[in-house]
């Protein structure tokens, strides 16, 4: 990644942090773990998996070894959930468990740990790529270009009231609310649009998914 | 319907749905494992177009079936927690059969002591009898003769058994003691329930006769 590219995606971060700043969904769900609801921990986990397990994988290149080491972390998670007090952010919280579970992981094995941790405040996105290479099998770094592509065909294929709502969304990390005010249409319409852009874009990726699952 | 609940999980990807919507969402997820795909889907779509470092791997299926069996409040700091812990938790508390087995186990030797209890108290004659030894009585004594004795009808004992005289009138006492005591509770008995009296000579045979196990 160039210079530039980097540039417009730490741009794209910081705009997606102002999201991460509200995980409005994060909370939600780990209200309900909280009171006992395991499914609500099963949708953080899917939703997080991706993320932690790159984390992971730039502390520990095998990627077999890294989906254990992810799972400890989330395992990890789970039994300290209740006393997570929500200072902090899900995620931001989960990264550090993620983080101590590899360190230890590394160390328990004789291996060194990385001199420098991937900074928190890059840690949501990765955007920095600090000193440790995202290692991957070839079959992986395929699959996600290839995701990439499907991903943001669909996007341009989108009809552009659609485009417009989940780009606003995903990358400006705007609410519904400020989205109906952007363009302006009712927040029940905003909602639809995300709905159907979502449901077409992951119509399309769907079958590279399911083909290497 | 269905679309309906997919809008409701597109607007939980962005925190914009009501806690009703939330439980109906973990129901259907819990329910509906293509639910629980498309929340995946759905959630990487963002991380596509966010560029995020994601790796394409489930192991959310892993970490649920790792968590089968563990209580929500089994809590722990994370640190605290071994790396055999994640995949092979253990659950702190007893396993159930193990607590129905001890229950039961219980209840047996209960039911095995009472009985015990209650042979001693109708064989505590020939118990005593048992306690002298045949052949340290006098050569000359018969059967009859030596019952007498133990009895304490002849308050004479041959110097060679092997209990005192002053233990033998104690035992006897209370022997006497406890066949008094029966009479009145027989007594007694006839006017209650008749499953009521062995209960009642059962205990008041340890109690009340001063005798010590």
């Amino acid at each position: 990644m160039n210079n530039s590219q980097n540039a417009a995606v730490k741009q794209r971060t910081d705009a997606g942090n102002q999201m991460t700043d509200q995980p409005a969904s994060d909370q939600q769900l780990v209200v309900r773990v909280q009171k006992g609801d395991r499914r609500a921990f099963d949708l953080l986990v899917v939703k997080y998996q991706h993320r932690i397990l790159a984390l992971v994988g730039r502390f520990i290149a095998d990627h077999a070894e890294a989906q254990d080491v992810t799972q400890e972390a989330f395992i990890k998670a789970y039994r300290a959930l209740p006393s997570f007090r929500g200072d902090s952010q899900f995620y931001t919280w989960m990264y550090r468990i993620a983080v101590n579970t590899a360190k230890n992981h590394l160390i328990s094995r004789g291996r060194k740990t990385p001199t420098q941790d991937i900074d928190l405040d890059d840690a949501a996105f990765f955007a920095d790529e600090a000193n440790m290479k995202d290692v991957d099998t070839p079959d992986g770094l395929l699959q996600r270009d290839q995701l990439r592509e499907v991903v943001f065909a669909a996007i341009e294929e989108l009809p552009e009231e659609l485009r417009r709502a989940v780009t606003l969304r995903e990358l400006e990390g705007l609410s519904y609310e400020e989205i109906a005010e952007a363009m302006n249409c009712p927040i029940g319409t905003v909602r639809s649009r995300i709905f159907r852009a979502r449901e077409a874009i992951e119509k399309k990726m769907r079958p590279l998914l399911s083909a290497t699952a | 319907m269905k679309d309906r609940i997919n809008e409701s999980l597109s607007a939980l990807c962005d925190g914009e749905c009501d806690e009703l919507e939330l439980r109906r969402v973990l129901n259907y997820v819990s329910n509906d494992p293509e639910m629980r795909d498309r929340w995946n889907r759905y959630n990487l779509i963002g991380a596509v177009m966010r560029e995020e470092s994601a790796r394409v791997s489930d192991i959310s299926r892993g970490v649920m079936q790792a968590l089968d069996g563990m209580p929500v409040d089994d809590v722990a700091a994370p640190e605290q927690q071994s790396s055999a812990l994640a995949t092979h938790p253990v659950r702190r508390n007893a396993p159930d059969w193990l607590v129905s087995g001890a229950v039961a186990a219980s209840v047996t030797l209960a039911v095995l002591f009472g009985a015990r209890i209650m042979n001693d108290v109708t064989s505590a004659p020939s118990m005593m009898m048992a306690a002298t030894p045949v052949q340290q009585v006098g050569e000359g004594a018969s059967v009859s003769e030596q019952r007498i004795e133990i009895d304490g009808r002849s308050g004479q004992l041959p110097a060679t058994v092997g209990v005192t005289t002053d233990e033998l009138r104690v035992a006897q006492e209370t022997l006497e003691q406890y066949v008094r005591d029966q009479s009145g509770q027989n007594a007694a008995a006839a006017s209650v329930p008749a499953q009521v009296a062995p209960y009642a000579r059962v205990a008041n045979f340890g109690r009340d006769t001063g005798v010590k196990e």
